[in-house]
């Protein structure tokens, strides 16, 4: 499980991106997070994948502290961040072949792994173009397929739907629920309040670096919807 | 005027923040700046200690000569030589295909302001770099020669003018080869290729020209001046003008060159639009071949990815790559001119060292032009978040790109030290001592390269130029890397008083090896403590 515990940032000594979060993620897990721009949701995503450090608490990535044993936990991890800023000088292989390089894929399973997601989110002919050459949304399915490919435990994603076009959306949930079943757990923010109703279990609400809601995505919007318990809120 | 200044002030913002190049962090910065100001010092004192000494004497000599005019002719030279090198840069990407060109093109602002306002972007980098190299001639022409102070205007009008007809000229080239390059395939391949041409083309122009020209500039001045101004009269203007205060040269001077620029920014103005439009309708191209993996170790996988990174920034090959491509060319060059290279070998340092030295000087000088660890951590830029997302350990990247460093220098050195001493006929052993000195040269100048870059990391940066020239891991690297080499100078020279230059190499490169172990220690622990800390946004 994905274990965080009184987790605080604050940058410069002054702004506080995150006061002392506590959130439990289990296997099977769709959590989804959902805040206003500035809420606090990337630095907390990017202190779990070890991409910056945090004050204060405790993050353990299925028991491996992602302070004290940082590489144990990052094994299990894949990030996606909301701009797919990859290697422009790499073709599409390239970079897949890198990350499966330094996550110890087998030739021949990251050969059919590649196969299989590049087929899916319709890349495969230009895999062998310069990285530099794709569209905004090229790059985001290939950093997509860079996290498949090692078969993560823990999938930590940054507005992953920004950019995607309806059908790798569509391809993309799915592939979430997939991940799920095998016993992955997906924690990704959003902004798009529909697919976070639909798709997740689990929903936490951020404001201003503090949890404000969460839970079960039934218990938490009860009758309403997602978008009105996000808007009342804010007002509060 | 307004909207001129207003974008003026956006773009000397993007250009010369001076918190974006010292850092966010207070605490950082103070380090920072302090390590800069000593680097300043040090360049300072280096590049006074030799440029502005050679030029200091030659002034001696000219004015003794009744030539001190001839100074002017070398400052009208190098300000048009680092002009060019510039412009052919960043000519494509600053005044051509830029990048904020989606942002300024649905402003309502005049195209031609935009233009005007990133070319004086662009001739304050010239100038600020013209500058450096020009002020020492102009203290000694004014030095030996005698202030006037109607002179001395005459040549900082010269200083701003003589750039102009250089960066109209370089554009065109800069342009047509991003073009004739965008047509293959692999087209950054090809434009560092031509880039290389290009340079390698002007300096046997320049050492033709040189051994050309019949005329002896010690001996005939006005002869000299005569022979080159055949070729480009504002070089007769501007001597004219700052020598006799001629105000009919100074008046050609002016009028010939901002006339030009000014035509050139009204006519360029299409050309401009129609490149940035062109650039933003780029198709991707579909490939029917299949995909297929390679597999390798991270370390490997590192290195290729460095050595990928490398041959699609052609600034990034060029620079980092230049030392690399001389040595190659010498080697090359001296199975077919042996006399010729030798003779040059010899005459290079004029120290009086035997030819065995004047090879290790050479082939170290070019090493030392290799800095690409000082540099390679700050052109992860926006993509560091990848490194430090994945499960690598912060020593096996800088790993990586330390093999990158040591692959893309030492084979080409060890082959020109073969090539060169079969050429030279320089006997087995000091051939093979030799290598080992070049050995402890890479590897030194790879650690110390790579502790650099972990000290003055810069991520934040727009143009790969800002990391590969304008850095302090760019100049550290380079100046660090010679500073090592004359350290090497001083101990062979006072070890080979008592001893043997077999005994001489070995011992350095002993000293160069063990400081290299140090450098790696230092870096590995480094790397560790600092990767976490570097926060990219």
């Amino acid at each position: 499980m994905l274990k965080i515990t009184n987790v605080s940032k604050t940058y410069n000594n002054k702004t506080k991106a995150c006061n002392n979060i506590s959130l439990d993620i289990l296997p099977g897990d769709i959590y989804g997070f959902i805040g206003h721009n500035g809420a606090g949701k990337t630095t907390l995503l990017k202190s779990i994948a070890g991409i910056i450090n945090f004050d204060e608490g405790e993050i353990k990535v299925f028991g491996h502290s992602i302070k004290e044993n940082p590489l144990a936990a990052k094994r299990l991890i894949a990030y996606i961040p909301d701009n797919p800023d990859i290697y422009e000088t790499l073709s599409g292989i390239q970079y897949l072949d890198f990350i499966g390089d330094v996550f110890d894929v087998r030739k021949d399973k990251r050969q059919e792994l590649i196969d299989k997601y590049a087929e899916m989110f319709e890349i495969k002919d230009v895999l062998n173009n310069p990285i530099s050459s794709y569209s905004h949304g090229m790059k985001q399915k290939i950093v997509i397929m860079s996290a498949l490919i090692h078969e993560p435990k823990v999938m930590l994603l940054d507005e992953p739907f920004v950019g995607l076009d309806p059908k790798a959306s569509y391809l993309l949930k799915e592939v979430f629920k997939e991940l799920c079943a095998n016993g992955s757990l997906i924690f990704f923010s959003t902004h798009v309040l529909e697919v976070a109703e639909k798709l997740c279990t689990k929903v936490a609400i951020i404001q201003q670096g503090k949890i404000v809601a969460n839970g079960l995505t039934h218990e938490v919007i009860k009758d309403e919807s997602l978008e009105e318990i996000f808007l009342e809120l804010l007002k509060e | 005027m307004t909207m001129y200044k207003k974008l003026l002030k956006v773009f000397f913002k993007e250009n010369f923040d001076l918190k974006k190049m010292l850092g966010k962090n207070k605490k950082m910065s103070v380090g920072k700046a302090i390590l800069i100001a000593f680097l300043l010092i040090y360049m300072i004192g280096a590049f006074v200690g030799t440029f502005g000494y050679i030029f200091f004497n030659l002034g001696d000599i000219f004015n003794q000569m009744g030539a001190i005019d001839l100074l002017l002719v070398y400052a009208f030279m190098y300000s048009t030589i680092l002009t060019m090198m510039f412009v052919i840069f960043r000519a494509n990407g600053y005044i051509f295909n830029y990048k904020d060109y989606e942002l300024l093109e649905p402003l309502p602002i005049k195209p031609r302001t935009v233009l005007a306002a990133k070319l004086t972007v662009m001739l304050i980098f010239i100038y600020l770099s013209t500058f450096v190299f020009l002020a020492p001639i102009m203290f000694s022409y004014f030095y030996h020669g005698g202030f006037n102070v109607f002179s001395f205007i005459i040549f900082l009008i010269g200083f701003i003018t003589i750039p102009l007809i250089p960066t109209i000229v370089f554009s065109f080239f800069s342009l047509l080869i991003s073009q004739i390059s965008s047509r293959f395939r692999k087209n950054n391949l090809i434009n560092i290729v031509l880039l290389f041409v290009l340079f390698l083309g002007i300096m046997y122009l320049s050492f033709s020209f040189n051994s050309l020209s019949s005329v002896n500039p010690f001996l005939n001045q006005q002869d000299f001046m005569d022979s080159i101004s055949k070729y480009y009269p504002p070089v007769k203007w501007f001597t004219e003008a700052v020598a006799t205060k001629s105000i009919l040269d100074l008046f050609l001077l002016l009028v010939f060159n901002i006339g030009l620029f000014a035509g050139f920014i009204y006519f360029i103005q299409g050309l401009v639009r129609k490149t940035n439009q062109r650039g933003l309708t780029k198709l991707t191209r579909k490939n029917n071949k299949k995909a297929v993996s390679k597999q390798r170790s991270i370390v490997t996988s590192i290195a290729v990815k460095e050595a990928k990174k490398f041959v699609n920034i052609p600034i990034y090959a060029l620079n980092v790559g230049m030392g690399v491509v001389m040595l190659f060319v010498l080697a090359i060059a001296s199975l077919f001119f042996k006399e010729d290279i030798g003779l040059f070998i010899s005459e290079i340092g004029g120290l009086g060292f035997e030819i065995e030295a004047m090879v290790l000087i050479v082939i170290g000088f070019c090493m030392s032009m290799v800095y690409s660890t000082a540099i390679s951590l700050s052109l992860e830029g926006k993509n560091f978040w990848i490194l430090k997302s994945l499960p690598i350990k912060p020593q096996t990247v800088m790993h990586g790109k330390m093999l990158f460093n040591i692959l893309l220098a030492l084979p080409v050195a060890l082959v020109a030290i073969v090539l060169l001493s079969y050429s030279m006929e320089i006997t087995l052993l000091k051939t093979v001592l030799m290598m080992l000195f070049a050995i402890s040269l890479s590897l030194l100048t790879t650690c110390f390269g790579s502790l650099i870059n972990l000290f003055v990391p810069k991520f934040d940066w727009r143009n790969p130029t800002q990391i590969v020239k304008q850095s302090a891991g760019a100049l550290l690297g380079m100046f660090g890397s010679w500073f090592f080499l004359i350290a090497n100078g001083f101990l062979y020279y006072f070890i080979t008083k008592s001893m043997s230059f077999e005994i001489a190499v070995l011992l350095v490169s002993t000293f160069n090896l063990l400081l290299a172990i140090s450098a790696f220690m230092l870096v590995n622990k480094m790397a560790e403590s600092l990767f976490i800390k570097f926060e990219v946004y």
